[in-house]
């Protein structure tokens, strides 16, 4: 097998409103190769857990157990601190079908666009 | 008469002892005169050309120049130094200087010319050299490649000296070897054991580059003296060898051959010491960039051969990829070899063009190495010295050769030089790495044995971190293998078939498994999952989790409260470890089951009518990392005749696509596949795992045969 090079670009949105979510939108494919970099993007802000959080992963177009492994243990930092953390799935696609056959998107409010997650969020 | 006309005789004293030829002729160019000078110089007597045309001694293409010469004489002028071209009685040319003056009658008229000739070949042959000496010089200084400066010298220094032959020799770095560099005019036989000998060798050549001074052979009998030359080129019977060396270093030779026995006097000596020492001078510029050249590349080379060499932890494909990178930076074609115990294989070949590298393949398919050949990579694996093989001869190719068809691919190859390395690892030589030359006619040297020997060593590093590697990947899967069941339980009503399929050669085993619980009561548990990550800490994670799931289930939990435990010893044991799991309960007498699903892709039923369904609900995250896991159990029946198929993801996942289009081609597999377990699951595999090696895969097939299969078989 030749050498797969795996590139995600990863968006950090503060909130607009106070007291509003924190967002990360996350583009490419999310693998073992890329869940380090993923993790120390959205851990400090999931653990500092002052505010919650929104991952959005409309870009997302491939995610595997080390992307979701990031996923539930940002769910679960926030958890801890009270917070809330959302995820944003563009409807049919591979990452939402992924997410739900794995049962993530059962752990996780989830909404079909960014603005309907911060709206929701948002106090 | 043998005098001019009408000469006094103080005159003719003088016109007879004269040293230059004296010749007078009529106005019709008929030769009235001729002195003894003039005999001397053109082989003619005077009696034989006095009264012929003077143009017996003009050569063919002058005879026009001869007759502007006479028009211009009867219009009365006179010619001072004019350098003519004149052909002697025996027909060899010579060169000289005229002066010719107009003859007067008594009535003043021109009646004919006196002609004073003075030899000027040897000035013109001088002048002819030092043309010849400063060209070479200026072709010379220009940056030239080692067989351009020899064929330079070449072509100035044979026609200085009317050789018949010529060759240029060059010592190898080492000093141990000729080899011929450039030749003209020896026939092909005659040259063919020259183009490369040793330096002991007793002919000409060698003596003039041991002793660093030239030898000069112009007769026959001079040459009888050297043993080697026996039978070599018994046409030549004179020969001038000059050393080419810089500052007392010998670098090689020119050689000319004669075919008639010559003198050879100071002038054409001293020309062929400056020509030669001119050749020397660029033959030792010229090694100087190809060694600065070659030290270059060969950096170069190593930084992108290490970069190659770490890519991979698969041995044939660091292997493959060290052949790629050395064609065409060393060689022309490289082939590695390993020793495979009972057979020498051919892990890798490269050769810079595409059809020899057909070739080549062939020739390692057909006439693989073998242990018990004397020469070559089995001799190189057998004593792990490497062989240099400067100039590959086709009597090597004729004694290595297993039969014609062998040896007509051999000669194909068109072999130069070679290069057979040992390929050692853990302190063992493991197979060899040969690089060979032909397009290129590159000859290798001492110089490229010991870069081929470095990178040989790097090579063997890459191969035992691919061995490491390789054992370490065999422990994970071991030790995954031991964690598994050893065998299924046999429960009445039930038909059990596992695989566990282990990922590709680039991946790491990971932690996937499968069980089946007999819980003593007639109902058994079957689980499969799936611990994220690889290695050998997924594999322990994995066993600790399986004997967890039996405990669980042998103190009658529901499948929610068997997971909902599991998940709560993992927040206690396992840290940040995180695991998918399908985890079913079945009464095989009814069929009635229970299940839950933490993170796992729904298991599926075939029913007996064919028809695929899914085992869908009762879905949650992963187990693991999560605070809190809201687990459910759903319930289904699956109706005697049944077939349950439960996997891990490895076998539908694709990458950039979505999970449900491998899930639907499963579905639509286990509808295709056959009713028995072991032909079904067999079956699968078949169809699914091709395109599933990135990922361990984990399945289980059951079939539900109810309570009336319980009755005599």
């Amino acid at each position: 097998m030749d050498e797969q090079t795996t590139e995600i670009k990863i968006e950090r949105i503060d909130p607009a409103a106070a007291g509003g979510p924190l967002t990360f939108a996350i583009s490419g494919e999310i693998d073992l190769a890329v869940a380090d970099e993923l993790t120390e993007a959205i851990e400090p802000a999931a653990s500092a857990g002052s505010q919650p959080l929104v991952i959005d992963l409309v870009g997302t177009s491939f995610i595997d157990s080390s992307g979701i492994r990031v996923l539930l243990k940002a769910h679960r930092l926030l958890a801890e601190a009270g917070e809330q953390c959302a995820l944003v799935l563009a409807p049919g696609s591979v990452a939402e079908r992924t997410l739900e056959l794995t049962g993530v998107t059962d752990a996780f409010p989830t909404f079909p666009s960014r603005e309907a997650a911060v709206a929701e969020l948002t106090p | 008469m043998n005098v001019a006309l009408g000469a006094p005789a103080h005159a003719r004293a003088i016109i007879e002892s004269s040293e230059d030829a004296i010749i007078s002729k009529d106005r019709e160019a008929l030769v009235t005169s001729w002195n003894p000078a003039a005999e001397r110089l053109y082989g003619w007597k005077a009696e034989e050309v006095i009264g012929r045309p003077i143009s017996v001694i003009v050569p063919e293409h002058l005879k026009g120049e001869e007759l502007e010469i006479l028009e211009r004489i009867a219009a009365g002028e006179r010619l001072d130094h004019y350098e003519a071209e004149r052909v002697r009685k025996d027909g060899t040319p010579v060169f000289v200087s005229l002066t010719v003056s107009p003859i007067n009658d008594d009535a003043g008229e021109v009646a004919g010319a006196a002609v004073i000739a003075r030899d000027i070949t040897e000035q013109r042959r001088a002048q002819e050299r030092a043309d010849r000496l400063q060209r070479l010089t200026a072709s010379l200084a220009r940056e030239v490649s080692l067989e351009r400066a020899a064929n330079l010298v070449l072509d100035e220094a044979m026609p200085a000296l009317g050789a018949d032959a010529g060759a240029v020799s060059l010592l190898s770095e080492d000093g141990g070897t000729v080899a011929m560099m450039s030749r003209r005019g020896y026939s092909k036989q005659g040259v063919e054991k020259w183009q490369e000998f040793p330096v002991t060798a007793d002919v000409p050549v060698t003596e003039a580059m041991r002793e660093d001074r030239p030898v000069w052979a112009g007769r026959a009998a001079d040459l009888e003296r050297y043993r080697d030359l026996a039978g070599a080129d018994i046409k030549l019977s004179a020969s001038a060898i000059l050393p080419l060396s810089v500052e007392n270093q010998v670098l090689g030779a020119i050689a000319l051959s004669f075919r008639d026995e010559r003198e050879f006097n100071s002038h054409e000596r001293a020309f062929l010491l400056a020509a030669s020492q001119q050749a020397a001078n660029a033959v030792a510029r010229a090694r100087l960039r190809e060694s600065e050249r070659r030290a270059r590349d060969r950096l170069a080379f190593l930084a992108q051969a290490s970069e190659v060499l770490a890519s991979s932890l698969d041995l044939d494909t660091t292997l493959r990829r060290l052949a790629r990178v050395a064609v065409p930076a060393l060689a022309d074609w490289c082939a590695v070899h390993l020793d495979d115990g009972d057979v020498i294989r051919t892990a890798a070949v490269a050769h810079v063009d595409p059809g020899k590298a057909r070739l080549a393949e062939e020739l390692a398919e057909s006439f693989p190495a073998r242990h018990d050949e004397s020469g070559g990579v089995a001799q190189v694996i057998r004593t792990g010295e490497a062989q240099l093989i400067t100039h590959v001869t086709d009597e090597m190719l004729a004694a290595g050769a297993r039969g014609e068809e062998h040896l007509r691919v051999l000669r194909e190859m068109d072999f130069c030089s070679a290069i057979i390395v040992p390929l050692v690892a853990g302190g063992g030589t493991r197979g060899a790495v040969t690089l060979v030359t032909s397009e290129s006619e590159v000859r290798f040297g001492s110089e490229d044995l010991r870069f081929a020997g470095e990178l040989a060593r790097h090579a063997g590093f890459a191969v035992e971190n691919a061995e490491r590697f390789s054992q370490q990947r065999n422990a994970a899967i071991t030790l995954q293998r031991a964690l598994l069941p050893a065998r299924i339980p046999s429960i009445p009503g039930t038909e059990f078939a596992v695989r566990y399929l282990p990922a590709g050669l680039d991946a790491e085993a990971g932690g996937d498994w499968y069980d089946v619980i007999d819980l003593g009561d007639g109902t058994a548990v079957i689980s499969i999952g799936d611990v994220a990550g690889t290695g050998i800490a997924a594999a322990s994670v994995m066993g600790r989790l399986r004997t967890a799931i039996r405990a669980y289930a042998l103190e009658g939990h529901p499948p929610d409260g068997v997971i909902g435990r599991l998940h709560g010893l993992m927040g206690d044991f396992e840290d940040d470890q995180m695991a998918t799991i399908f985890y079913l309960r079945i009464d095989p007498t009814t069929g009635f089951a229970e299940y839950t699903r933490a993170g796992h892709p729904p298991a599926l039923v075939r029913e007996p009518d064919g028809t695929v369904r899914e085992l869908a609900g009762a879905g949650a995250p992963p187990v693991g990392i999560l605070r809190e896991l809201d687990l459910k159990t759903a319930t289904t029946t699956v109706v005697p005749g049944s077939l349950l198929l439960l996997y891990t993801d490895g076998l539908i996942e694709r990458r950039s696509e979505r999970l449900d289009l491998g899930l639907e081609q499963l579905k639509a597999t286990l509808a295709e596949a056959p009713a028995e377990t072991v032909p079904c699951i067999d079956f699968l595999v078949r169809r699914m795992a091709p395109q599933a090696d990135v990922d361990d895969v984990a399945l289980l097939v059951a079939r539900v045969k109810g309570a009336q299969a319980d009755g005599p078989a």
